[in-house]
């Protein structure tokens, strides 16, 4: 299988990443990309290892591949599937919201459901095909399905200026050329391709913006527009440990007339088949359910930033304190709770892709965006003002001018200045850096507005059952009932 | 290697087919007619300019769109091995519909075909081989209630690799054709084997191995499969 010495070489490919104004020379090399770079290699290094269980042998071929980009058939699939992606997760304590699992999983059940892409031109194929290149290359698939955010009134179509959001402005032979823009792909500066589509609502007058293609980062014509990179402002590791690893950097893509080869197109000029892709394969429960690990896995990391500053401040004896970290323990616990009782829930559907509970799934996900400001909420509360009361860099705790004075007056009880001082770093590269900001809209939006996402939760639950439980109970009583003699027997 | 009884039977002698339903059921078949359908592309605009491409280097068009080649049942096997004459010949992986006992079973068969001979007749090419299918019948039930085709997968590998994946999709359904055939053959009422079409190569080029496996994977449904082992007769 594929090794970070593999994918690393594979990203010096000419691909254009812009920063600063200018194309950046060699993401590999460059310090904005080569730290996240680095750490999806050691994901792929991780599976990699037969010992760390997320191979699976692809019945095709007879070859051992990443479980991640295999759809689950049944429960015991589906457990292996979870552990699979909890290994992932584990690595980068959840901090990596597009690791190559993400999109794979969606590309795992597109590979299900071929059917919801069928059409005469062969588009069911070419996702088998894509399906299997990912699985037999362990592709990093990164994905832009939001249209640039210009205008929410009206959808692309009613733009001013043609081909604002991307969409195709010929159709050859071979293919077709796009051209136009969309937002935000995550972890695209690093990874092999990303799926282009669009996710949100079209009407029937944005056909030609109606499409869903993969496009290999470096394919002429394509450009990445970068938000500003944090890794390059991470003055060290010690100052800054997440944003030193972790900052996948979001990027704008630009289509200035790309061409894609028929073999890379799944949805043509089709506004249904859009949402079909997603929501008729199952591709949105998976990828959502790999996603739901990833932030269970970071809300844990979160609690334990939470529970150890208030072991180190000594405030954790305090009841007012141990509420608070009550309250994390509830609020980390009901995600993971939902994950269980999604695979719980999980069944095989008419394809025989075995899909976790949606309910289950879309609930924890309809409160992302009050659960995670709160828990961010509770450890900003908790560390108080001792982020802030640490030194400028790391340098303070070394030269020996000022070492001393840190020694003295920025330590706890029991733990060195080092110590506490990278302590309450991490804590602020978790609550208060620019990457941490970053993360609160992260987890506030990746998976959509929350206004979209609670609409999922709405659209996954049956309120059949509440109303009737409410239409029955209403109608056991009526105006003629016993309320009278109720009411006396309160007041006596 | 001689045949066994269910392939090759004397003229005259009925080929009689032992199956199995995939819930265990055993079928027997004894088909009164075979035939391989070609051109089963869902999009007709593109199954023409095939034809015009081919019409190009001297293949002659087919009579029909689909294509239809009867063929002597006796061609039909279940057998694991099967002798041929020619040193290039190769397997196609197809979906199989059968008709008979007032039902209809879907399986998968491989159009093995000698592609020397196709350059003098397909009809030739395609008689010079026999024509394995599985032993394992998925029953439809009359008339076939064909489950969501558009995600059937068919797969080939030939000694031990792969050489064709997809879905039915881009094919006509081959209930489809079976209306087709019995508007022409008006063969209503008799048993047949209807061989529907395959989808091109993986890498385009023909492939003249020794070990063939097919599949065909009927979503919801354990895979079909089918494997043999082809010699080339020495006389
Ligand atoms: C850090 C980050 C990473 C991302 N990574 C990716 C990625 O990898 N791939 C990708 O495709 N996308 C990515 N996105 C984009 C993300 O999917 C979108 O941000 C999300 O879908 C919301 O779209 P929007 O940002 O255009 O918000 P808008 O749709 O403009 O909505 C913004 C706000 O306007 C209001 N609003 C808008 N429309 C309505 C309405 N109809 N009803 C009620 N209120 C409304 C709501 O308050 C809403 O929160 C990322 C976003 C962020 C922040």
């Amino acid at each position: 299988m594929r090794t970070s010495t593999d994918y690393l070489k594979s990203l010096s490919d000419g691909r254009t990443v812009i920063v600063d104004g200018k194309p950046v020379d060699d993401v590999a090399a460059d310090p904005a990309f080569a730290p996240i770079a680095r750490t999806v290699g050691e994901l792929f290094d991780i599976a990699a290892d037969p010992a760390n269980g997320m191979q699976v042998t692809d019945e095709v071929t007879g070859n051992p591949v990443n479980r991640m980009y295999v759809a689950p058939r049944n429960a015991e699939d589906l457990a292996a599937w979870r552990d699979s992606a909890q290994v992932w997760a584990n690595h980068t304590n959840g901090w990596v919201g597009r690791s190559p699992d993400h999109v794979g999983a969606f590309v795992a059940a597109f590979s299900a459901h071929p059917g919801a892409f069928a059409d005469e031109r062969g588009l069911a194929d070419n996702v088998l095909a894509f399906h299997r290149r990912v699985m037999e290359n362990d592709l990093y698939i990164s994905y832009a399905i939001i249209p640039p955010q210009v205008s929410r009134a009206t959808t692309a179509h009613a733009w001013d200026g043609d081909f604002i959001q991307v969409g195709v402005k010929e159709e050859r032979e071979d293919g077709i050329v796009v051209r136009g823009a969309q937002m935000l792909a995550t972890g695209g500066a690093v990874a092999d391709e990303i799926l282009v589509s669009c996710i949100k609502p079209l009407t029937p007058e944005d056909t030609d913006f109606a499409i869903s293609f993969t496009v290999p980062v470096a394919a002429d014509g394509l450009k990445l527009y970068c938000r500003r990179p944090y890794a390059t402002g991470a003055t060290s590791d010690f100052d800054y440990p997440l944003s030193s690893r972790y900052d996948e950097t979001d990027a704008l893509l630009v289509f200035d007339d790309v061409f894609i080869p028929w073999k890379d197109v799944f949805v043509y000029k089709d506004v249904p088949g859009l949402r079909k892709q997603f929501f008729d394969t199952g591709a949105h429960v998976l990828g959502n359910f790999q996603a739901q690990i990833r932030f269970a896995t970071k809300l844990r990391f979160l609690a334990g930033i939470a529970r150890k500053v208030a072991a180190v401040n000594g405030v954790d004896k305090f009841p007012g304190v141990v509420e608070k970290l009550g309250e994390l323990a509830s609020l980390v616990s009901v995600v993971e709770s939902a994950l269980h009782a999604a695979q719980f829930t999980a069944a095989a559907d008419e394809q025989g892709f075995f899909s976790p509970g949606a309910q289950s799934l879309y609930a924890a996900m309809g409160l992302q965006a009050e659960l995670h400001p709160r828990v961010i909420g509770i450890l900003r509360e908790l560390v108080g003002g001792g982020v802030l009361q640490v030194p400028s860099s790391v340098a303070e705790l070394v030269n020996s001018e000022t070492a001393e004075d840190m020694e003295r007056y920025v330590s706890s009880p029991g733990i060195t200045s080092v110590e506490r001082v990278k302590l309450f770093k991490l804590a602020w590269d978790a609550v208060g850096s620019e990457f941490a900001g970053r993360h609160q809209s992260y987890e506030l939006f990746y998976s959509g507005a929350p206004f979209v996402v609670k609409g999922y939760a709405f659209r996954n639950y049956d309120y059949n059952k509440p109303l009737q439980a409410v239409e029955q109970f209403l109608a056991s009583y009526g105006v003629d009932g016993p309320a009278a003699a109720v009411t006396e027997e309160v007041s006596a | 290697m001689t045949t066994t009884p269910t392939t090759g039977s004397p003229a005259g002698t009925a080929t009689r087919l032992r199956l199995r339903a995939t819930d265990g059921a055993e079928v027997e078949v004894t088909p009164t007619h075979l035939v391989v359908a070609g051109y089963t592309g869902r999009d007709r605009a593109a199954v023409q300019h095939h034809i015009d491409e081919l019409a190009a280097i001297g293949v002659p068009e087919p009579d029909t769109i689909p294509a239809f080649y009867p063929l002597a049942t006796t061609c039909l096997t279940t057998d694991q091995q099967i002798e041929v004459d020619g040193t290039k010949t190769s397997g196609e992986v197809e979906p199989v519909l059968i008709r008979a006992n007032g039902t209809y079973y879907l399986t998968v068969g491989s159009d093995h075909t000698d592609r020397e001979m196709e350059k003098v007749g397909i009809q030739l090419s395609k008689a010079a081989c026999p024509k394995p299918i599985a032993d394992t019948v998925i029953e439809l039930g009359d008339p076939p209630a064909l489950v969501d085709w558009d995600s059937i997968v068919v797969r080939s590998w030939v000694d031990g690799e792969l050489y064709q994946e997809g879905t039915l999709a881009t094919m006509l359904p081959i209930t489809e054709v079976l209306d087709e055939w019995d508007q022409i053959g008006g063969s209503q009422g008799i048993a047949l084997v209807l061989f529907g079409g395959t989808r091109p190569l993986i890498d385009g080029t023909f492939r003249y191995g020794r070990d063939w496996r097919m599949q065909l994977e009927v979503p919801g449904h354990t895979p079909i499969e089918l494997s043999y082992t082809v010699s080339v007769r020495s006389n």
